[in-house]
């Protein structure tokens, strides 16, 4: 994907990568090993029916690596040296079943000295439009 | 981590549970070092069904920055603790400095920086600072999270 020029990004305009992805419990177990975390309300459909969830649930710590592969796919190393996540809240449960998308908006952008800076808010949505974390991204463009 | 899910379960619930009283503030908690290998990059394209991000510059295998998520919450659980029942993410911030590559050894300082009650609920943040092998800053992480006491 080409990357963005700072000049052509419009203030209210999408995050432009779009992908979506089904989240499966095979996929949350795999995450468990991954992660190291083999909490019960991830890994344990029976005791995920008796938590106010009614089932398991993902790892927080799964769904925002989506925000980062689609700041990855927009960006490329101007995300991975030197971008940012600010303020992320996991608002939703995610769950096995469910179809997650990420997506954004640019909500600045700026000159900062020499550094070209854009700013966007960040979201990890269900199906249903649901937002199941949400928070800002920031990065700078040469 | 290696052997059976079964297995693996069974230690995570020997595990110490992580309380809000256990999290002084300013405790600093010992270095967590972490291997991103070929073999823990495959899994994590399984878990997440997102294939690795290709090469930099220089032709070396980037690893996934969501790696910067497991080293990062590692740091403090580490093989010792599990999050007590009842705990809640509450907020989560990164910087990343430098790309991840596949082979990077990274090692993570972990403190916690605030421990405050609001609402009747405890709620503790750690910073987390970590480095690859040559000592060069890749990531912080600030998490703050709801415990029990």
């Amino acid at each position: 994907m080409q990357r963005p020029c700072f000049s052509e990004l419009e203030v209210g305009g999408a995050i432009p990568v779009r992908f979506e992805q089904a989240i499966s419990q095979e996929m949350i177990d795999a995450w468990a090993f991954v992660s190291e975390d083999f909490n019960p309300l991830h890994v344990d459909p029976n005791f995920g029916k008796t938590t106010p969830f009614g089932s398991t649930i993902s790892h927080g710590t799964l769904t925002i690596t989506y925000i980062m592969e689609m700041m990855t796919r927009w960006l490329g190393e101007h995300w991975l040296r030197g971008g940012a996540l600010k303020g992320m809240r996991f608002v939703a449960p995610v769950r096995s079943g469910d179809t997650v998308r990420p997506g954004g908006e640019i909500a600045e952008k700026r000159v900062v000295g020499d550094r070209q800076v854009v700013e966007c808010n960040v979201w990890l949505e269900l199906a249903d439009g649901t937002r199941a974390i949400v928070g800002t991204a920031s990065a700078h463009l040469e | 981590m290696s052997g059976s899910f079964a297995d693996a379960r069974a230690l995570y619930e020997r595990r110490q549970p992580l309380f809000a009283n256990d999290m002084a503030l300013g405790r600093e908690f010992p270095p967590c070092r972490f291997v991103i290998s070929e073999e823990t990059v495959a899994r994590y394209a399984v878990a997440t069904g997102c294939p690795p991000p290709g090469r930099d510059g220089n032709g070396v295998a980037l690893a996934p920055q969501g790696f910067a998520m497991v080293y990062g919450r590692l740091s403090y659980m580490g093989e010792q603790y599990r999050p007590a029942p009842g705990g809640i993410a509450a907020g989560l911030s990164f910087e990343f400095v430098r790309p991840l590559l596949v082979g990077d050894v990274i090692t993570s300082l972990a403190r916690v920086t605030a421990n405050e009650e609001r609402k009747g609920r405890k709620y503790v943040t750690v910073q987390v600072e970590s480095f690859n092998q040559q000592g060069e800053l890749v990531s912080t992480m600030d998490f703050s999270f709801i415990l029990p006491s």
